[in-house]
């Protein structure tokens, strides 16, 4: 925030050699002067701490402005504050905010630019004082709606935005009133921070609509795969900050609750030193203190703070003074806001306040967008349980259907090892909290599960899998796990057999397009003829709908000393359409 | 219960598969098998089944998609096959028109009665669609008629039963209905 210009370098020094009474009395006098200007710096002091305060309501633009409006009539000495805004076409301006008794006329009053003392401060964006009688102004105009427009004095200073006008604030008093500089100061210097409060809030509700448009549009897939729009939420609010405060740096670390580090989220530099520091530890360095202690904390001047973990990259980034403020939501401190100026700046208390309402609002933006990411985890896994549920029914009752010849056992077994198959899937991926599953585990798995189902004690088959780690997602690799259960099964019921020795593998190969699962196994060998898609085998019907359904791949099986079961499909599934 | 002609649409096979055994072992018949909405909308158009069997939740186009425009087609009635339960899914399935809805996993007691169920509302609905469009023809009729005969009457000097008369024999005659008559006096009195 730029210092005010202060008006007691305007007054000069006393002369030095002088003993005279005439002397004294102008020093006297000089003090008297001195004694004012203080007295009303120090109510100029009193009002901006409580607009500033009103300023901390700024998350609801209305109330904020109907107090400011208050205040200005209690600081000013006046009866009446208006507060117009323009519309959103930047064509008229409404009453947003007036002090009782005029608040029933907020939104009620309109005016056009260069309408009314109130229009033309607007047009020309400089202020208007009228001490007395100011119906008799040739600009102006009365308002019905404000019924009271018998007033004598009036004060009406632009609301000055960075780029432009916002509005007009007016005061006006009944009787006659002289405004004096030092008033009309104290009123520019309380709309001023108006304004920036008001453009603060406008990018604060920029913030929120974008929150929740980038929730709404967020895919749960998408959401689960990756937190992408979360970073995106935090980026656009360093970069709002740093731009409106006018800061060097603006970042958010955000607390790993399990480590108990701050981990960099977003940040406006684009320095490889910065953005690649190490987590802090809580209670570590100026952001971990601010963090713990759940209050901001300010240094002027992070290369001469002994606390401070990374003086080296603050002089190689020029980086001078820091305030770190606590992100808090329900009394949960989830990150902090970190605000690097490049000159030494004393935050003041304001500027504070508006900062941990920025923290604030960001970590609402946290909150939302993982409550979002949660309950979507928590829809989708609804979902999969029951879609998986009925793959679970479909396949029990479809070994109703195909399995009348078989024992009771068998069936059992069969169906077991079948749902087992899946679980393997599941448990791999909630083991590896990724959303891929290894082909080469996953074959290992199944094949231990299904060899000590089907193989006696004390056999002699030699059980082994081959070929590199292969990823595939989820949803493919379920398929993957019910084929190789029942090739598997086949390889040692049918081939290996009774006998009790021989061999059963898995080879698992892949190139950049396409992937080959294959079984093999000695022993007896394939029947003459043997088509499996005239087979009434479940477990090959099972291989074969999943192989063209969910893998589009193909099914060949092809026997002689050793039987092979080779399931092909393309790596990379095709993208639908 | 009567064989039907089916077609069925899952994006997985299992499910699929389950459920062709499980029609067919009902006497029904499984014509056309999708693992998509978009082709099972495009075998539902080439093969004009009895009843199509729905997932929701499936690649390309969904299945309330899929069942929102072989209703609107009037192609068959639609059973919708779902993990979900969630209220604001049954509202947009009965939107498109859906006339059955099963929840995963379904039982084999739960789906030939909800297929019985579909057909039969799917039968009450053309049936009353076409007594629709019998009593919207009617009205237009009755509607010419009485214009005709408004301008007979004036035209010619004839009283409502003369005028009515004229309208009928003339339909008579020519074959055409009365109100294809009573259209064409009406177009003749404009030119």
């Amino acid at each position: 925030m730029p210092t005010r210009k202060t008006q007691f370098d305007e007054i000069p020094p006393p002369h030095p050699h002088s003993h005279s009474a005439q002397a004294v009395e102008s020093l006297r006098e000089r003090v008297a002067e001195l004694e004012k200007r203080l007295q009303e710096k120090e109510l100029e002091a009193d009002a901006l701490r409580r607009t500033g305060h009103a300023m901390g309501f700024l998350l609801d633009l209305p109330r904020m402005l109907s107090m400011v409006a208050e205040t200005i009539v209690q600081v000013t000495e006046t009866d009446l504050c208006l507060i117009y805004l323009l519309n959103e076409t930047r064509d008229e301006l409404v009453l947003r905010a007036a002090s009782s008794p005029a608040s029933s006329a907020v939104g009620k009053v309109r005016l056009k630019l260069g309408e009314g003392v109130t229009g033309w401060v607007a047009k020309t964006r400089e202020h208007v004082a009228l001490h007395s009688e100011a119906f008799r102004d040739e600009r102006f105009k009365l308002v019905p709606e404000l019924k009271q427009d018998r007033y004598h004095s009036m004060l009406s200073v632009p609301l000055l935005g960075r780029t432009e006008l916002i509005g007009v604030i007016n005061v006006r008093t009944d009787k006659a009133h002289e405004y004096t500089p030092a008033q009309i100061e104290l009123l520019e210097s309380i709309a001023s921070q108006v304004a920036g409060a008001i453009e603060n809030s406008e990018q604060f509700d920029r913030i929120q609509r974008r929150a929740s448009q980038l929730s709404t549009l967020s895919e749960i897939s998408r959401t689960i795969a990756s937190s992408n729009y979360l970073e995106e939420i935090l980026q656009f609010i360093v970069a709002v900050t740093a731009e409106g405060m006018n800061l060097s740096i603006c970042s958010v670390m955000l607390l790993d609750e399990e480590r108990q580090e701050l981990v960099i989220k977003a940040t406006t530099s684009r320095s490889r030193a910065y953005i690649s520091k190490p987590n802090l530890k809580l209670g570590e360095s100026l952001a971990g203190r601010a963090v713990a202690e759940g209050k901001p904390v300010q240094v002027l001047d992070v290369r001469r703070t002994p606390g401070y973990r990374y003086p080296d990259i603050a002089r190689q980034e020029g980086l001078c003074s820091l305030v770190c403020v606590p992100m808090v939501i329900q009394n949960r401190t989830i990150g902090v806001l970190n605000c690097y100026t490049a000159r030494p700046h004393r935050f003041t208390d304001e500027e504070i306040s508006l900062l941990s309402a920025l923290a604030t609002h960001a970590a609402i933006a946290i909150e939302n967008s993982q409550l979002h990411i949660r309950s979507a985890i928590l829809q989708e896994m609804h979902h999969r349980v029951k879609n998986n549920l009925q793959t679970v029914a479909s396949l029990l009752r479809l070994q109703v259907r195909y399995g009348k010849q078989d024992s009771a056992e068998t069936a059992l077994l069969e169906s077991i090892n079948r749902i087992r198959s899946i679980a393997v899937v599941h448990d791999m991926l909630s083991r590896e909290d990724l959303d891929t599953v290894s082909v080469r585990k996953l074959a290992d798995n199944i094949l231990s599960n299904v060899a000590a189902t089907w193989l006696p004690e004390g056999h002699r088959v030699s059980v082994g899998v081959e070929g590199p780690e292969l990823l595939l997602d989820s949803h493919r690799a379920t398929s993957v796990a019910l084929v190789l259960n029942e090739l598997i099964q086949n390889a040692l019921e049918h081939g290996v057999g009774t006998a009790g020795e021989g061999m059963v593998r898995v080879v698992i190969s892949a190139d950049d397009e396409r992937v080959s699962i294959c079984v093999e196994n000695t022993g007896q060998p394939l029947p003459e003829g043997f088509d499996p898609q005239k087979s009434r085998n479940l477990g090959l019907q099972i291989v074969e709908n999943l192989t063209r359904g969910e893998l589009k791949g193909s099914f060949v099986l092809s026997g002689g000393q050793t039987t092979r079961a080779e399931v092909a499909f393309a790596l990379h599934p095709e993208p639908h359409p | 219960m009567h064989p039907m002609r089916v077609i069925i649409a899952d994006d997985e096979s299992i499910i699929r598969l389950d459920l062709r055994k499980t029609l067919e072992a009902g006497g029904h018949t499984v014509v056309g098998e999708a693992g998509d909405g978009e082709t099972a909308l495009n075998l539902a158009r080439t093969l004009k089944p009895d009843i199509a069997i729905l997932d929701i939740k499936m690649p390309v186009m969904d299945g309330l998609d899929a069942a929102k425009a072989i209703t609107e087609e009037g192609i068959a009635p639609v059973v919708l096959l779902t993990a979900y339960s969630e209220p604001e899914l049954i509202a947009r399935a009965r939107e498109a028109g859906v006339f059955g809805y099963l929840v995963k996993p379904f039982q084999e007691a739960d789906l030939h009665p909800a297929m019985e169920v579909a057909c039969a509302r799917f039968e009450q609905m053309k049936a009353l669609q076409e007594q629709v469009h019998d009593l919207e023809d009617r009205l237009e009729t009755r509607k010419a008629v009485e214009r005709a005969k408004g301008i007979l009457m004036e035209k010619h000097g004839l009283t409502e039963t003369e005028a009515f008369r004229r309208i009928q024999t003339q339909s008579m005659n020519t074959r055409k209905s009365m109100r294809e008559i009573a259209e064409a006096i009406i177009l003749a009195s404009q030119i």
